[in-house]
């Protein structure tokens, strides 16, 4: 017997999705089949199904009949009727926001909070900044080319697409609980929602079925005949729900046929920023980057594999956008701010002016350091510090050696084995590897073999879902069971090892006992290739990975076993802190300046030194200038960093002695806090450079700047770009703070405006000089024409730069002195004016 | 007339310096016998002795901020500017002390 009960659909949004997956949850209780039918539209659905229902297409108002009929369809109808009399009316909420909370680093240039300035506030992944068209990947309409899949059996088409549907299910899962807001949350949720739904997987089935297709077009027709109906219906809120279906099928369609993963996103319009839901480091090499501008992403932390790829390419990175990456729109004029991790839309004159004086400061930066990126670096004191790169394929070897790299300091191979339908053979690894063993020529090559896990399906090496790959089957783990795949590569490494300076670097050891049996394999490779007369280095250097935390307490074993260290900083600390490095909501607790990290990474260098093992480290904390002093002094013989980074790095290694990063690190091992380390990190990087307060490249005469806006952003870029700050928005807001309370003309067409701030390196003074004169906000409003920037460090000692400043002060109130100030023809003359002042420094 | 003055701002790294500087000369210029202590980021120098006050006509504030040891002028006559006047019109300021 089929039990009816009539009602008038009650909201004022319509059956959208929000009630259409209540009305389906209270409808799953029960084996009984539940319909849904509208009789204005006289559309029928199968209530288990959030699609079905939304494509009723039901108004408020429109006469519905639910029918419930099975054999628990007394209890399911009373539970039907209870539904839509008190739930149903309740379930119109608000849609959720869709702007994610974040808390911004630090404070934003003035000129970007103005009114009407459109930002976007995601995580900075670096690579400078970049400008141009928006172009979108995610949400297009298109399919990937399916015309060469050809279905095997139904039977085999089906259970195919049920294995890609629970796969996608448990990422998805996977994605909800590790969300870092409620609209991310929403979204992933929507997007779950749709993958199990009862109906999208029975149209796909059925045409399997009935019309023998592959599983990944009977996924897309079933996902296009359900956005038909949805975009009939109008609405914007149905509309999204087209962008779910499409990203839903194309998940799906990635998991079915992984090798197609790549080509989704070749295409790039010129001059574009790439705009996308997520960006596998595969994907990111095969675009072409001479026409990028940037990235933006809505998925993935700032040390993501894709976002440090980009940095090595010199491509500004945004990412962690989360759900307000949709507010962008394919062609809009966008600004990537990779250094602050911002988004900017359609920027006003005064933005775009802004940004182009921080390319241009950017570029500037850039180019001071390739000079001393390009030599080998050593310390003050004579210590030989090992500059390398650290790469995950062959043009970035090339790139990275360009760069003035001393050596490839990790050559990661994961990508090589990423995106294809079977792994590398053996021939071409060993291609790859001696070309960049060849490139390198005499450089160390350190090629780290495969490091793979249930985060990065490869289809031809199945690795099971784990709810948490990081501690699950992973790297060396897999070799024994995989030993055709690392057996492969360990040859091709030996092999490649004739033709330069090529170690062998194993990942995620966590024992002796691996150790023991990495070396066995080794030695089985080499009885091999020497068996068959094929050439390799028999002297080749093994080393190991320290990223899990237990190797810190046996190194005095590991010492004896193995011929070198390389710290993976990234990893160990994930590992050591318990904090997922990818995870924006615990992302402030991934802090490497804990005094338990770096006493962990004393103890690890400690024995390696003691027993003359070379010990070096790979990770972001390397191109931490503020760190590097400290890392000389735990005794590491080679920081491996991004290309990009090359000359940051080497620059802080010559301007230090070896002698006193030991007592710099001596006295960090002593600190309490994270925030005590940084204190201690700052005051070494200050020293030195506290003894002179004025310079030339601190002044500029004849400046272009505008506004009083453009004006002190121009003088804290001088300090900036002469080495004296720390953090440049951080100053500039301590400046407008000053003044904000009341404008630093003091009249005379001066100003002077001043600052205390944490992020001043060294106290400073800045000049600069204004032809016609631009407006201060002064009360009088009269011309500024000069303008003298007093930046004083929060942290310095003593009062002697104090002193010279009250002095020159008082010297400013002078007509004559400030006449000469205006008639100097050069920036000489105004230090030589000054140091007349303030006392020959 | 006997003036001292105390010259403070926010920062305390430039204007209240400036300020004292203005003062000083001006007042000299224009034939006042005059001290001014300034309550800087160095802490405060040239501190008014008791003496000072004792013998003042009047007493000039130039602060953005709260002055210092304030007790000591007690039922002095205070004139209170800001610290942007003294540096830009600190002859205006005289003249109205009258």
């Amino acid at each position: 017997m089929t039990r009816k009960l009539r009602f008038q659909f009650p909201l004022r949004g319509g059956l959208h999705a929000r009630p259409a997956s209540a009305i389906r949850d209270a409808a799953s209780n029960f084996r009984a089949d539940v319909t849904l039918s509208n009789h204005r539209t006289e559309r029928r659905a199968n209530a288990k199904s959030v699609l079905a229902l939304v494509a009723t297409l039901t108004r408020q108002g429109d006469e519905c009949t639910v029918c419930v009929a099975g054999d628990d369809e007394a209890s399911a109808f009373a539970e039907m009727e209870r539904f839509v009399s008190s739930e149903l009316p309740l379930c119109d909420q608000e849609s959720p926001p869709t702007e994610p909370v974040r808390g911004a680093g630090g404070p934003l240039p003035r000129v970007l909070r103005a009114d009407g300035v459109r930002l976007i506030h995601g995580l900075a992944a670096g690579g400078g900044i970049g400008r141009g068209p928006a172009s979108l990947v995610m949400g297009k309409t298109g399919w990937p080319d399916l015309a060469d899949r050809t279905a095997v059996s139904p039977e085999e088409e089906v259970a195919h697409l049920e294995r890609a549907i629970a796969q996608v299910g448990a990422r998805l899962r996977l994605g909800l609980s590790g969300a870092g807001n409620d609209t991310e949350r929403a979204i992933t949720g929507a997007h779950l929602s749709i993958l199990e739904d009862v109906e999208l997987r029975a149209g796909a089935v059925e045409l399997i079925r009935s019309r023998a297709v592959a599983a990944g077009q009977a996924v897309i027709s079933t996902a296009e005949r359900f956005a038909r109906v949805l975009d009939e219906a109008g609405s914007a809120l149905l509309a999204e729900r087209v962008l779910d279906l499409h990203d839903v099928a194309s998940l799906i369609l990635q998991a079915l046929y992984p090798e197609l993963a790549a080509d989704e996103c070749t295409v790039l319009e010129p001059d574009g920023v790439l705009v996308a839901e997520a960006l596998s480091p595969a994907q990111f090499l095969d675009l072409d980057r001479s026409r990028l501008r940037g990235i933006v992403l809505a998925r993935g932390g700032v040390t993501s594999h894709t976002a440090i790829l980009a940095r090595a390419g010199g491509a500004p990175c945004v990412t962690g956008l989360g759900a307000a990456i949709r507010s962008l729109r394919e062609g809009v004029d966008v600004i990537v701010d990779g250094e602050r991790g911002l988004v900017v839309l359609d920027p006003a004159p005064a933005v775009a002016r802004f940004y182009t004086a921080q390319m241009a400061v950017l570029l500037e930066e850039r180019r001071r350091l390739a000079d001393v990126a390009a030599r080998p670096a050593s310390t003050a004191d004579g210590r030989r510090i090992e500059v390398a790169a650290n790469v995950g394929s062959l043009p970035e070897v090339q790139l990275a050696l360009t760069a003035g790299a001393d050596a490839i300091g990790l050559f990661r191979t994961e990508l090589l084995f990423m995106g294809r339908a079977q792994a590398p053979s053996e021939e071409e690894q060993t291609a790859v590897y001696g070309k960049a063993a060849r490139l390198a020529g005499r450089r160390p090559v350190i090629i780290r073999t495969l490091d793979v896990g249930g985060d990065k399906p490869i289809p031809y090496l199945p690795l099971p879902a784990e709810s948490n790959p990081f501690l699950g089957f992973r790297a060396i783990r897999i070799y024994e069971t995989h030993r055709q795949i690392a057996g492969a590569q360990i040859r091709a490494i030996l092999r490649a090892s004739a033709e330069g300076n090529v170690k062998l670097l194993f990942p995620m050891v966590s024992s002796l006992e691996e150790v023991r049996s990495l070396r066995g394999l080794v030695s089985e490779q080499m009885n091999d290739l020497l068996g068959a007369g094929v050439p390799f280095n028999r002297e080749i250097e093994i080393g190991i990975m320290i990223e899990v935390p237990a190797l810190a307490f046996i190194m005095d074993h590991l010492v004896r076993e193995v011929d070198f260290f390389s710290i993976g900083s990234n990893d160990l600390l994930q590992y050591f802190l318990a904090v997922e490095r990818n995870n924006e909501v615990v992302a402030h607790l991934y802090d490497a300046y804990q005094p338990s990290f770096l006493r962990v990474l004393r103890t690890i260098c400690e024995t390696a030194r003691a027993h003359g093992r070379w010990i070096g480290l790979c990770g972001e904390l390397a191109a931490d200038a503020l760190v590097v002093p400290l890392l000389i002094g735990l005794g590491l013989d080679e920081l491996s960093v991004g290309s990009a980074q090359q000359g940051t790095v080497k620059a802080v290694v010559e301007s230090s002695t070896a002698a006193e990063c030991r007592e710099l690190a001596a006295a960090v091992m002593a600190a309490e806090t994270s925030a005590d380390v940084g204190a201690r990190l700052r005051a070494f990087a200050r020293r030195g450079a506290d003894h002179s307060v004025l310079g030339a490249d601190l002044v500029r005469l004849g400046s272009e700047a505008r506004t009083r806006e453009e004006a002190l952003r121009e003088l804290v870029d001088l300090l900036r770009l002469a080495g004296r700050l720390t953090d440049p928005d951080l100053v500039e807001e301590a400046v407008w703070r000053r003044e904000d309370t009341c404008s630093t003309a003091v009249g005379f067409g001066v100003a002077v405006p001043h600052c205390k701030s944490e992020g001043v390196l060294a106290t400073s003074i800045a000049v600069a000089t204004y032809g016609e004169g631009l407006s201060w906000h002064s009360a009088d409003d009269e011309p500024v024409r000069l303008a003298i920037l007093i930046a004083v460090s929060a942290e310095a000692s003593g009062d002697a730069h104090l002193v010279m400043i009250a002095k020159l002060s008082r010297k400013l109130m002078d007509d004559e002195f400030r006449a000469a100030l205006l008639a100097a023809g050069s920036a000489a003359d105004v230090v030589a004016l000054l140091q007349g002042v303030v006392g020959v420094e | 007339m006997n003036i001292v003055a105390v010259t403070a701002c926010p920062t305390g790294v430039a204007h209240t310096y400036m300020a004292a500087e203005r003062l000083e000369k001006v007042g000299k210029r224009l034939g006042h016998a005059i001290k001014v202590e300034t309550q800087g980021s160095m802490g405060i120098e040239n501190e008014l002795s008791a003496d000072d006050i004792a013998q003042a006509d009047v007493v000039i504030f130039a602060a953005g901020i709260a002055v210092r040891n304030v007790d000591r002028f007690d039922g002095m006559r205070i004139v209170e500017v800001s610290v942007q006047d003294a540096i830009k019109d600190p002859e205006r300021i005289f003249a109205s002390l009258g």
